[in-house]
Protein backbone atom coordinates (compact mmCIF):
# COMPACT_ATOMS: atom_id res chain seq x y z
CA UNK A 1 0.00 0.00 0.00
CA UNK A 2 3.11 2.15 0.85
CA UNK A 3 4.99 1.55 -2.35
CA UNK A 4 0.87 2.63 -4.25
CA UNK A 5 0.99 5.46 -2.39
CA UNK A 6 4.66 6.57 -3.25
CA UNK A 7 4.48 6.05 -6.76
CA UNK A 8 0.77 7.98 -6.62
CA UNK A 9 2.91 10.52 -4.75
CA UNK A 10 5.84 10.51 -7.23
CA UNK A 11 3.69 10.92 -10.42
CA UNK A 12 1.97 13.61 -9.39
CA UNK A 13 5.08 15.12 -8.66
CA UNK A 14 6.55 14.46 -12.19
CA UNK A 15 3.31 15.69 -13.61
CA UNK A 16 3.30 18.95 -11.86
CA UNK A 17 6.77 19.61 -12.73
CA UNK A 18 6.60 18.45 -15.62
CA UNK A 19 3.36 21.18 -16.16
CA UNK A 20 5.91 23.74 -14.54
CA UNK A 21 8.88 23.67 -16.48
CA UNK A 22 8.22 22.58 -19.85
CA UNK A 23 4.83 22.76 -20.53
CA UNK A 24 4.39 19.09 -21.34
CA UNK A 25 3.04 19.35 -25.31
CA UNK A 26 1.75 15.86 -24.75
CA UNK A 27 -2.11 15.78 -24.49
CA UNK A 28 -2.20 19.66 -25.83
CA UNK A 29 -3.16 20.21 -29.12
CA UNK A 30 -2.95 23.89 -31.32
CA UNK A 31 -6.56 24.11 -31.89
CA UNK A 32 -5.74 26.11 -35.11
CA UNK A 33 -7.95 25.96 -38.15
CA UNK A 34 -7.42 26.78 -41.64
CA UNK A 35 -9.41 29.55 -41.23
CA UNK A 36 -7.58 30.95 -38.57
CA UNK A 37 -5.86 33.91 -41.04
CA UNK A 38 -4.81 36.87 -39.22
CA UNK A 39 -2.66 39.04 -42.08
CA UNK A 40 -2.91 38.80 -45.96
CA UNK A 41 -1.73 41.19 -48.73
CA UNK A 42 -3.35 44.67 -48.81
CA UNK A 43 -3.40 45.42 -52.24
CA UNK A 44 -5.53 44.67 -54.95
CA UNK A 45 -3.46 42.22 -56.72
CA UNK A 46 -5.10 43.39 -60.59
CA UNK A 47 -3.85 39.75 -61.90
CA UNK A 48 -0.19 41.37 -61.57
CA UNK A 49 2.67 39.85 -59.65
CA UNK A 50 2.96 41.23 -56.19
CA UNK A 51 5.66 41.00 -53.54
CA UNK A 52 5.40 41.44 -49.94
CA UNK A 53 6.71 44.10 -47.96
CA UNK A 54 6.52 44.22 -44.49
CA UNK A 55 2.98 42.27 -44.35
CA UNK A 56 2.09 44.50 -47.53
CA UNK A 57 2.25 43.21 -50.93
CA UNK A 58 2.63 45.67 -53.41
CA UNK A 59 2.21 44.84 -57.57
CA UNK A 60 5.38 44.37 -59.54
CA UNK A 61 5.54 46.35 -62.52
CA UNK A 62 7.62 48.90 -64.88
CA UNK A 63 5.63 52.02 -62.93
CA UNK A 64 6.56 55.27 -64.92
CA UNK A 65 9.21 53.54 -67.20
CA UNK A 66 7.11 52.75 -70.14
CA UNK A 67 7.45 52.21 -72.94
CA UNK A 68 9.07 48.38 -72.61
CA UNK A 69 11.62 47.77 -75.67
CA UNK A 70 12.21 44.26 -76.31
CA UNK A 71 15.24 43.21 -78.39
CA UNK A 72 14.23 40.70 -81.20
CA UNK A 73 17.62 38.52 -80.66
CA UNK A 74 19.30 36.97 -83.89
CA UNK A 75 17.82 33.13 -82.39
CA UNK A 76 14.47 34.45 -83.82
CA UNK A 77 13.63 33.26 -87.80
CA UNK A 78 13.27 36.90 -89.18
CA UNK A 79 10.18 35.81 -90.63
CA UNK A 80 8.54 35.94 -87.29
CA UNK A 81 9.39 39.48 -86.49
CA UNK A 82 6.21 40.57 -87.83
CA UNK A 83 4.46 38.16 -85.63
CA UNK A 84 6.23 39.74 -82.70
CA UNK A 85 5.62 43.44 -83.68
CA UNK A 86 1.82 42.56 -84.55
CA UNK A 87 1.59 40.99 -80.50
CA UNK A 88 3.05 44.26 -79.01
CA UNK A 89 0.95 46.85 -81.08
CA UNK A 90 -2.58 44.53 -79.71
CA UNK A 91 -1.56 45.27 -76.57
CA UNK A 92 -0.62 48.83 -77.54
CA UNK A 93 -3.73 49.78 -79.25
CA UNK A 94 -5.69 47.94 -76.57
CA UNK A 95 -4.71 49.72 -73.98
CA UNK A 96 -4.25 53.03 -76.34
CA UNK A 97 -0.75 53.99 -74.94
CA UNK A 98 2.69 53.39 -76.05
CA UNK A 99 3.55 50.48 -73.82
CA UNK A 100 5.43 48.02 -75.57
CA UNK A 101 8.24 48.40 -78.13
CA UNK A 102 10.24 45.93 -80.57
CA UNK A 103 12.94 45.95 -82.24
CA UNK A 104 15.17 43.44 -83.75
CA UNK A 105 19.10 43.61 -82.77
CA UNK A 106 21.30 40.83 -84.23
CA UNK A 107 24.36 42.27 -82.42
CA UNK A 108 22.51 41.84 -79.26
CA UNK A 109 24.96 38.95 -77.97
CA UNK A 110 23.40 38.48 -73.71
CA UNK A 111 22.27 35.11 -72.67
CA UNK A 112 18.99 35.46 -70.90
CA UNK A 113 19.42 36.71 -67.65
CA UNK A 114 19.61 39.77 -65.00
CA UNK A 115 21.15 42.35 -67.46
CA UNK A 116 18.55 44.75 -67.87
CA UNK A 117 17.91 44.15 -71.35
CA UNK A 118 14.66 42.82 -72.26
CA UNK A 119 15.09 40.21 -75.22
CA UNK A 120 13.19 37.52 -77.43
CA UNK A 121 15.25 34.16 -78.07
CA UNK A 122 14.21 30.78 -79.99
CA UNK A 123 15.57 28.16 -77.87
CA UNK A 124 16.03 24.61 -79.37
CA UNK A 125 16.78 23.39 -75.47
CA UNK A 126 14.16 23.25 -73.31
CA UNK A 127 14.11 21.43 -69.79
CA UNK A 128 12.63 17.53 -70.66
CA UNK A 129 10.41 18.24 -67.90
CA UNK A 130 8.25 21.01 -70.10
CA UNK A 131 7.62 19.53 -72.96
CA UNK A 132 3.95 21.31 -73.15
CA UNK A 133 5.64 24.96 -72.29
CA UNK A 134 5.15 26.71 -75.51
CA UNK A 135 7.62 29.79 -74.22
CA UNK A 136 8.56 31.09 -70.93
CA UNK A 137 9.16 34.77 -69.66
CA UNK A 138 11.32 35.81 -67.08
CA UNK A 139 10.70 38.90 -65.20
CA UNK A 140 13.32 40.17 -62.46
CA UNK A 141 12.33 43.02 -60.50
CA UNK A 142 13.93 45.76 -57.28
CA UNK A 143 11.30 46.18 -54.77
CA UNK A 144 8.59 46.57 -56.89
CA UNK A 145 9.68 48.00 -60.00
CA UNK A 146 10.56 45.33 -62.97
CA UNK A 147 13.94 46.01 -64.18
CA UNK A 148 14.84 42.90 -66.42
CA UNK A 149 12.03 40.57 -68.74
CA UNK A 150 13.33 37.86 -71.25
CA UNK A 151 11.37 35.56 -73.10
CA UNK A 152 12.17 32.26 -74.88
CA UNK A 153 10.43 30.27 -77.38
CA UNK A 154 10.33 26.70 -77.03
CA UNK A 155 11.65 25.96 -80.75
CA UNK A 156 12.50 22.10 -79.88
CA UNK A 157 8.97 20.69 -78.88
CA UNK A 158 7.04 23.15 -80.92
CA UNK A 159 6.46 24.41 -84.41
CA UNK A 160 4.72 28.12 -85.24
CA UNK A 161 2.40 29.29 -87.63
CA UNK A 162 1.98 33.12 -88.72
CA UNK A 163 -1.92 34.51 -88.28
CA UNK A 164 -2.12 35.39 -91.92
CA UNK A 165 -1.20 31.05 -92.88
CA UNK A 166 -3.72 29.46 -94.34
CA UNK A 167 -4.33 27.11 -91.83
CA UNK A 168 -3.06 27.26 -88.48
CA UNK A 169 -3.58 23.43 -87.52
CA UNK A 170 -1.17 22.35 -85.76
CA UNK A 171 0.82 24.85 -85.05
CA UNK A 172 0.73 27.44 -82.09
CA UNK A 173 0.31 31.09 -83.71
CA UNK A 174 3.40 33.07 -82.45
CA UNK A 175 1.32 35.78 -82.35
CA UNK A 176 -1.16 34.98 -79.90
CA UNK A 177 1.44 33.57 -77.77
CA UNK A 178 3.98 36.55 -77.77
CA UNK A 179 0.32 38.83 -76.79
CA UNK A 180 0.35 36.41 -73.72
CA UNK A 181 4.59 36.16 -73.26
CA UNK A 182 4.17 40.54 -73.34
CA UNK A 183 1.55 40.25 -70.70
CA UNK A 184 4.10 38.19 -68.14
CA UNK A 185 6.94 40.51 -68.87
CA UNK A 186 4.68 43.86 -68.17
CA UNK A 187 4.12 41.84 -64.87
CA UNK A 188 0.75 39.57 -65.08
CA UNK A 189 0.32 36.44 -63.84
CA UNK A 190 -2.46 33.58 -65.47
CA UNK A 191 -5.56 34.31 -65.01
CA UNK A 192 -8.69 31.34 -65.71
CA UNK A 193 -10.90 33.62 -67.50
CA UNK A 194 -11.74 32.64 -70.94
CA UNK A 195 -11.86 36.16 -72.55
CA UNK A 196 -8.35 36.89 -71.01
CA UNK A 197 -4.90 36.09 -73.49
CA UNK A 198 -3.41 35.37 -69.78
CA UNK A 199 -5.12 31.88 -69.47
CA UNK A 200 -2.35 29.40 -68.66
CA UNK A 201 -2.86 27.22 -72.00
CA UNK A 202 -2.76 28.01 -75.79
CA UNK A 203 -4.35 25.18 -77.86
CA UNK A 204 -2.35 24.38 -80.97
CA UNK A 205 -4.12 25.85 -83.78
CA UNK A 206 -5.96 28.34 -81.91
CA UNK A 207 -6.01 32.53 -82.33
CA UNK A 208 -6.04 34.64 -79.31
CA UNK A 209 -4.63 37.69 -80.10
CA UNK A 210 -6.69 40.00 -78.81
CA UNK A 211 -6.21 41.70 -75.11
CA UNK A 212 -9.74 41.38 -73.38
CA UNK A 213 -11.82 43.56 -71.47
CA UNK A 214 -10.30 41.21 -68.47
CA UNK A 215 -6.44 42.05 -69.46
CA UNK A 216 -7.18 45.98 -70.47
CA UNK A 217 -8.65 46.58 -66.76
CA UNK A 218 -5.61 44.72 -65.09
CA UNK A 219 -2.99 46.40 -67.26
CA UNK A 220 -4.93 49.64 -66.15
CA UNK A 221 -3.78 49.11 -62.44
CA UNK A 222 -0.35 50.22 -63.48
CA UNK A 223 -0.08 51.63 -66.61
CA UNK B 1 2.37 3.00 8.59
CA UNK B 2 -0.40 5.33 8.98
CA UNK B 3 2.06 8.09 10.54
CA UNK B 4 3.76 7.10 7.27
CA UNK B 5 0.91 8.12 4.95
CA UNK B 6 -0.50 11.20 6.48
CA UNK B 7 3.33 12.38 6.18
CA UNK B 8 3.18 11.78 2.63
CA UNK B 9 -0.55 13.47 2.44
CA UNK B 10 0.58 16.39 4.00
CA UNK B 11 3.97 16.37 1.94
CA UNK B 12 1.55 16.27 -1.35
CA UNK B 13 -0.53 19.44 -0.17
CA UNK B 14 2.36 21.33 0.09
CA UNK B 15 3.64 20.45 -3.09
CA UNK B 16 0.13 21.25 -4.00
CA UNK B 17 0.11 24.59 -2.76
CA UNK B 18 3.53 25.26 -4.21
CA UNK B 19 2.30 24.67 -7.40
CA UNK B 20 -0.40 27.12 -7.54
CA UNK B 21 1.35 29.92 -5.73
CA UNK B 22 3.88 29.79 -8.38
CA UNK B 23 1.75 29.31 -11.33
CA UNK B 24 -0.58 32.29 -9.67
CA UNK B 25 2.57 34.79 -9.68
CA UNK B 26 4.00 33.59 -12.99
CA UNK B 27 2.90 35.99 -16.12
CA UNK B 28 0.45 34.58 -18.83
CA UNK B 29 2.52 32.71 -21.00
CA UNK B 30 -0.05 34.12 -23.79
CA UNK B 31 0.78 37.51 -25.75
CA UNK B 32 -2.38 38.60 -24.38
CA UNK B 33 -1.24 40.45 -21.30
CA UNK B 34 0.74 42.84 -24.39
CA UNK B 35 -1.12 46.20 -25.31
CA UNK B 36 -1.49 45.08 -28.70
CA UNK B 37 -5.05 46.13 -30.38
CA UNK B 38 -4.99 43.86 -33.12
CA UNK B 39 -3.80 40.38 -30.82
CA UNK B 40 -7.17 41.32 -28.66
CA UNK B 41 -9.08 41.70 -31.65
CA UNK B 42 -8.35 38.08 -32.93
CA UNK B 43 -10.58 35.11 -32.83
CA UNK B 44 -9.71 32.32 -30.14
CA UNK B 45 -7.63 30.29 -33.05
CA UNK B 46 -6.19 32.78 -34.34
CA UNK B 47 -4.57 34.02 -31.17
CA UNK B 48 -3.02 30.55 -30.85
CA UNK B 49 -1.91 30.82 -34.12
CA UNK B 50 -0.68 34.37 -33.40
CA UNK B 51 1.00 32.78 -30.27
CA UNK B 52 2.53 30.07 -32.86
CA UNK B 53 4.24 32.24 -34.98
CA UNK B 54 5.83 34.16 -32.35
CA UNK B 55 7.67 30.85 -31.42
CA UNK B 56 8.87 30.93 -34.88
CA UNK B 57 12.68 31.71 -35.34
CA UNK B 58 14.68 31.68 -38.50
CA UNK B 59 18.27 31.09 -38.56
CA UNK B 60 20.89 30.94 -41.20
CA UNK B 61 24.35 29.57 -41.24
CA UNK B 62 27.47 29.25 -43.87
CA UNK B 63 25.50 25.46 -44.84
CA UNK B 64 21.67 25.90 -43.91
CA UNK B 65 18.65 27.80 -43.02
CA UNK B 66 16.83 26.61 -40.27
CA UNK B 67 13.39 27.10 -38.40
CA UNK B 68 13.25 26.91 -35.22
CA UNK B 69 10.63 26.73 -32.77
CA UNK B 70 10.14 25.26 -29.18
CA UNK B 71 6.59 23.93 -30.33
CA UNK B 72 7.89 21.60 -33.02
CA UNK B 73 6.42 18.52 -31.12
CA UNK B 74 3.12 19.90 -30.23
CA UNK B 75 2.71 20.67 -34.15
CA UNK B 76 3.41 17.04 -34.93
CA UNK B 77 1.23 15.72 -31.90
CA UNK B 78 -1.59 16.27 -34.18
CA UNK B 79 -0.35 16.68 -37.81
CA UNK B 80 1.66 14.27 -40.32
CA UNK B 81 3.51 16.94 -42.25
CA UNK B 82 5.18 20.05 -42.10
CA UNK B 83 6.08 21.62 -45.34
CA UNK B 84 8.58 24.75 -45.66
CA UNK B 85 7.86 26.59 -48.70
CA UNK B 86 10.29 28.64 -49.91
CA UNK B 87 9.75 31.50 -52.59
CA UNK B 88 12.46 33.54 -54.99
CA UNK B 89 12.50 37.08 -54.33
CA UNK B 90 12.48 39.53 -57.52
CA UNK B 91 12.18 37.16 -60.03
CA UNK B 92 9.19 35.81 -61.88
CA UNK B 93 8.94 33.31 -64.35
CA UNK B 94 5.36 32.51 -66.41
CA UNK B 95 4.19 35.28 -64.05
CA UNK B 96 5.08 32.55 -60.82
CA UNK B 97 7.95 33.25 -58.11
CA UNK B 98 10.15 29.58 -58.52
CA UNK B 99 9.70 28.03 -55.21
CA UNK B 100 11.44 25.39 -53.37
CA UNK B 101 8.96 22.64 -50.87
CA UNK B 102 10.58 20.89 -48.00
CA UNK B 103 8.39 18.24 -46.64
CA UNK B 104 9.13 17.25 -42.80
CA UNK B 105 7.37 14.05 -42.22
CA UNK B 106 6.31 14.46 -38.28
CA UNK B 107 6.59 10.20 -37.48
CA UNK B 108 10.72 10.96 -38.23
CA UNK B 109 10.11 14.25 -35.87
CA UNK B 110 8.49 12.54 -32.94
CA UNK B 111 11.44 9.80 -33.18
CA UNK B 112 13.37 12.86 -31.69
CA UNK B 113 11.40 13.99 -28.74
CA UNK B 114 14.36 17.08 -28.44
CA UNK B 115 14.06 17.99 -32.21
CA UNK B 116 12.94 22.09 -32.41
CA UNK B 117 14.18 22.82 -35.63
CA UNK B 118 13.71 21.79 -39.51
CA UNK B 119 16.74 22.90 -42.00
CA UNK B 120 17.28 23.08 -45.42
CA UNK B 121 20.81 22.76 -46.81
CA UNK B 122 21.68 25.31 -49.61
CA UNK B 123 23.35 22.76 -51.61
CA UNK B 124 20.10 20.91 -51.50
CA UNK B 125 18.70 23.97 -52.70
CA UNK B 126 20.88 24.56 -55.27
CA UNK B 127 20.98 20.51 -56.37
CA UNK B 128 17.15 20.81 -57.03
CA UNK B 129 17.92 23.10 -60.58
CA UNK B 130 19.04 19.95 -61.65
CA UNK B 131 16.93 17.27 -59.77
CA UNK B 132 13.82 18.93 -59.77
CA UNK B 133 13.31 16.35 -56.36
CA UNK B 134 15.28 15.18 -53.95
CA UNK B 135 14.51 12.69 -51.82
CA UNK B 136 16.31 12.42 -48.18
CA UNK B 137 15.84 9.46 -45.09
CA UNK B 138 14.05 12.07 -43.59
CA UNK B 139 11.98 14.82 -45.56
CA UNK B 140 11.04 15.53 -49.33
CA UNK B 141 12.40 18.57 -51.45
CA UNK B 142 10.38 19.73 -54.80
CA UNK B 143 11.40 22.49 -56.86
CA UNK B 144 8.85 24.50 -59.09
CA UNK B 145 9.39 26.86 -62.11
CA UNK B 146 13.20 26.25 -61.41
CA UNK B 147 14.65 25.18 -64.75
CA UNK B 148 18.23 24.41 -65.76
CA UNK B 149 18.59 27.12 -68.31
CA UNK B 150 17.50 29.91 -66.22
CA UNK B 151 19.98 31.66 -63.63
CA UNK B 152 18.65 30.26 -60.04
CA UNK B 153 17.46 32.37 -58.03
CA UNK B 154 19.84 34.38 -55.55
CA UNK B 155 17.16 35.50 -52.95
CA UNK B 156 14.87 33.67 -51.10
CA UNK B 157 12.21 33.84 -48.56
CA UNK B 158 9.93 31.27 -46.38
CA UNK B 159 6.81 32.16 -47.52
CA UNK B 160 4.49 29.47 -46.09
CA UNK B 161 4.49 26.88 -43.64
CA UNK B 162 1.99 24.64 -44.26
CA UNK B 163 1.23 21.90 -41.67
CA UNK B 164 -1.26 19.15 -42.48
CA UNK B 165 -3.31 16.22 -41.64
CA UNK B 166 -5.45 15.64 -39.26
CA UNK B 167 -4.81 19.11 -38.15
CA UNK B 168 -4.19 21.19 -41.21
CA UNK B 169 -3.52 25.15 -41.24
CA UNK B 170 -0.93 26.93 -43.12
CA UNK B 171 1.43 30.09 -41.60
CA UNK B 172 1.48 32.60 -44.34
CA UNK B 173 4.24 35.30 -45.11
CA UNK B 174 1.72 38.25 -44.11
CA UNK B 175 1.32 36.47 -40.49
CA UNK B 176 5.29 35.96 -40.02
CA UNK B 177 6.44 39.57 -40.77
CA UNK B 178 2.93 40.99 -38.81
CA UNK B 179 3.80 39.09 -35.64
CA UNK B 180 7.59 39.18 -35.78
CA UNK B 181 7.93 42.68 -37.95
CA UNK B 182 10.75 40.78 -39.96
CA UNK B 183 10.60 38.16 -43.12
CA UNK B 184 12.40 35.46 -42.88
CA UNK B 185 14.72 36.26 -46.02
CA UNK B 186 17.96 34.92 -46.91
CA UNK B 187 20.59 34.87 -50.03
CA UNK B 188 22.04 31.43 -51.50
CA UNK B 189 25.91 31.80 -50.75
CA UNK B 190 27.70 31.70 -54.30
CA UNK B 191 30.55 29.47 -52.66
CA UNK B 192 28.15 26.49 -52.46
CA UNK B 193 27.98 23.89 -55.26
Amino acid sequence: MINDFLSKAISFATLSFCLLATGCNKGFTLKIQDQDVFAFGSQDACNFITTTVLANSLRISWKTSTPVTFIITSSVPIEYDAEIKAAATKWNTTLRKNLILVARDDGFRNSPGTDRANAIYWSSDWDSDQPSQQARTAVRWDISKLIDADIRINAKNFTFSKTDDASLQGKVNLESLLVHEFGHAMGLMHIAESSSVMQTHLASGALRNQPGAVDARSMNCEY
Amino acid sequence: MKKLLALFVVLDFIFVGLILKVISSTPSRTISSVDDSTYNQLTEGQKTKWDLVKTLKFEISSEAVSLITDNLQMICDTSALIELQFSAQNVAIAGAAPMVSHTFSCDSIRKDQAANSLHTTFSDFKNIQQTKKIDLSTSRLAGFNIYTDEELPVKWKLTAVRISGPSTFTINEFEIEKVLMTAFEFDLPTSVK
